[in-house]
């Protein structure tokens, strides 16, 4: 019996489709893209994204336990072609969290503390005129922002 | 909660502090209210679409923004002001990275003396 039983826990890899070959790509698919449509509205999770790489290495990892379970040609290929998109997401991922997020023009060219603020006047969102340097009278929290969050 | 939701949350803070709080995109007015109608925004969120105010502080960043028909978009920046003029600045040096509305709130009363 534990003969029939060590063989086939040796034969099962060849036998039948290797999920892990394709779970570990489908697993960092989700998640960089979770980042970008879920996780960055939360600063815990965007500032630093530690739970996306988390995911990415537990991508990457899957992807590795397929290739040992991989034994024909195909098979092979097909374990090789999930571990490079597992490992391509998660350095996608690293340039755009680590250098691409960096890449700002130099803050000297921003006006110096003491700058009057200049009258102009622009729409809000409820169609109200404002004039800045008017509402700069008073203490103002004025907050330049790009989209997205 | 994103940058403009983390605002809302402490308007009232802002308020008794003497400041008032206005945000500026660079987005039409239309895609504005959106915005300020899915985070339930009360304060104002000007469109700076011709980046007049953004150039006007030096704020400008080229090639940043997502949409062909505007290539150009403000880096992150925030500021208060007092008397007309800027008294303190926080301009992330990572755009993904913005002030939390607590740290503003601490910069305000520690420079404004409230």
């Amino acid at each position: 019996m534990s003969e029939s039983g060590s063989a086939e826990a040796t034969a099962a890899p060849s036998r039948g489709f290797n999920f892990l070959a394709l779970a570990g790509p489908l697993l960092a698919v989700v998640g960089l893209l979770s980042y970008f449509l879920y996780f960055s509205m939360w600063p815990v999770f965007r500032d630093f994204p530690w739970l996306n790489l988390l995911i990415l290495a537990g991508a990457v990892g899957v992807s590795l336990m397929a290739w040992p379970r991989a034994r024909s040609g195909l098979g092979r290929a097909g374990a090789g072609a999930g571990l490079f998109v597992s490992v391509a997401l998660l350095g996608l991922l690293c340039f755009y969290a680590f250098h691409l997020s960096y890449q700002l023009p130099d803050a000297g060219r921003v006006v110096d503390d003491g700058t009057r603020i200049p009258a102009i006047t622009l729409a809000s969102w409820d169609g109200e005129q404002i004039d800045v340097a008017a509402a700069a009278n008073d203490k103002l929290i004025l907050v330049f922002y790009r989209g997205h969050w | 909660m994103s940058e403009l939701h983390g605002l809302q949350t402490q308007i009232t803070e802002f308020e008794e502090a003497g400041a008032r709080v206005i945000a500026v995109s660079p987005d039409p007015v239309e895609k504005n209210r959106t915005v300020a109608q899915r985070f339930d925004i009360s304060y104002p969120i000007l469109s700076d679409a011709e980046l007049e105010l953004t150039d006007a502080l030096g704020l400008r960043h080229e090639g940043a923004g997502m949409e062909d028909y505007a290539p150009d978009v403000p880096r992150p920046a925030t500021f208060i002001i007092q008397d007309g003029r800027i008294v303190w600045r926080d301009l992330t040096d990572n755009w993904r990275v913005r002030i939390k509305a607590d740290d503003l709130l601490a910069a305000l009363r520690d420079v404004t003396g409230t």
